[in-house]
């Protein structure tokens, strides 16, 4: 807790400190990285350090490339590019059928997958607009988030956070948003969906949705995005279930399903 | 006897109707198709401590389980050192025959 006050409170003083040339050289470079040839300049993208104790808590593991199940998120990583970059896509949704199937760690892990091993910029956004978790899993402190700029209250500049890992930006939102539907497929929605994939060059976006089979804020928000990937969770998704939410996903570019909570690939990495 | 044994079948027929993925075979056979990748459960340090945790009780309980049974017979059988002495001379007398 004591170092995500202090990140708070880093966080701040550089945003005061914006112009008076105080940040060291690593963050300048960092955000040099975001600014490059943006039609909108960052002014400022908060900088905030994550807590690893945290990140471990909320098995959030390829910030460690160490560490051996983050084999698996490589491997996906390397999938998805491909696919992706085979047809020129850039913004990827991540759904499962029901809650819990671990999608919000599979976003996070593969974001930070694709933002510390591939020179992508990976963008994060939380558009799990009724049960928001990105910010939570991470730690970040509670500023302006996505709700705060679709109310019109800040300029989506302000919402951005840059976790401390570079090409890594995450779109956070906190407060659950009730008529998320309505909200998905908004003109607001729309138009930054269109800011977010075409700002820059190499930069993924992936979209954190709700699952399929609680609202139908996915169905309704697939048309925005290239492609979309479902979390199926071992021991908790039914085959019907899978079925139907292909069926569902029939009209989307269905990159593929990944397996989580697997309980049998454990050993055979290890060789 | 007959409702003990008609609800382990209805739990049977629950357990056969609510097959849930547990494999990456499984998951091809619906979907016609492998998965990208299985990723594997990843477990906090939480979780591994309240594992490591669940065994020790559960060794500790077999413990204190066995130490209640040494109890009751010593008192409510016979006492545990007659039992001790009975065995030693029976052990004895077994030697004494070879």
């Amino acid at each position: 807790m004591e170092r995500i006050k202090e990140a708070i409170a880093k966080a701040r003083e550089k945003q005061d400190g914006a112009f008076s040339g105080r940040e060291n050289t690593a963050r300048t470079a960092l955000k040099s990285a975001e600014v490059v040839d943006g039609p909108i300049v960052y002014k400022e993208t908060r900088v905030v350090e994550l807590d690893p104790g945290h990140l471990e808590d909320h098995r959030i593991i390829t910030m460690d490339t160490e560490d051996p199940n983050s084999i698996s998120f490589d491997i996906l990583r390397t999938q998805i590019l491909a696919k992706m970059e085979a047809n020129g896509w850039k913004t990827l949704a991540i759904t499962s059928p029901t809650p819990a199937c671990g999608k919000t760690v599979v976003a996070i892990n593969l974001a930070l997958s694709i933002a510390k091993q591939t020179d992508y910029t990976a963008l994060l956004v939380d558009f799990d607009l009724r049960r928001p978790q990105v910010a939570s899993y991470l730690g970040l402190p509670r500023e302006n988030d996505l709700a705060d700029y679709l109310d019109g209250k800040v300029e989506l500049n302000d919402t951005m956070v840059n976790p401390g890992v570079p090409r890594f930006v995450v779109l956070p939102n906190r407060r659950p948003i009730k008529n998320s539907t309505e909200i998905l497929t908004s003109r607001k929605v729309k138009s930054l969906v269109a800011e977010l994939r075409d700002r820059y060059e190499k930069r993924i976006c992936i979209f954190d949705l709700p699952p399929l089979k609680s609202t139908d804020d996915a169905i309704a928000f697939l048309p925005q995005v290239d492609c979309v990937l479902m979390v199926v969770a071992s021991g908790e998704t039914k085959p019907a279930e899978v079925k139907d939410c292909r069926r569902q996903l029939q009209s989307s570019n269905l990159l593929g399903v990944v397996l989580n909570k697997s309980t049998e690939v454990a050993k055979t990495y290890y060789y | 006897m007959f409702g003990i044994a008609l609800g382990i079948a209805c739990v049977f027929l629950i357990e056969l109707l609510d097959r849930r993925i547990h494999s990456a075979s499984e998951l091809e056979a619906v979907l016609k198709h492998p998965p990208i990748v299985s990723i594997p459960y990843i477990q906090t340090k939480m979780e591994t401590s309240r594992q490591r945790m669940k065994i020790i009780l559960y060794l500790l309980s077999i413990v204190v389980l066995f130490a209640a049974l040494l109890v009751l017979i010593h008192f409510f059988y016979r006492p545990l050192d007659e039992i001790f002495y009975q065995l030693w001379v029976s052990f004895d007398r077994l030697l004494l025959q070879f």
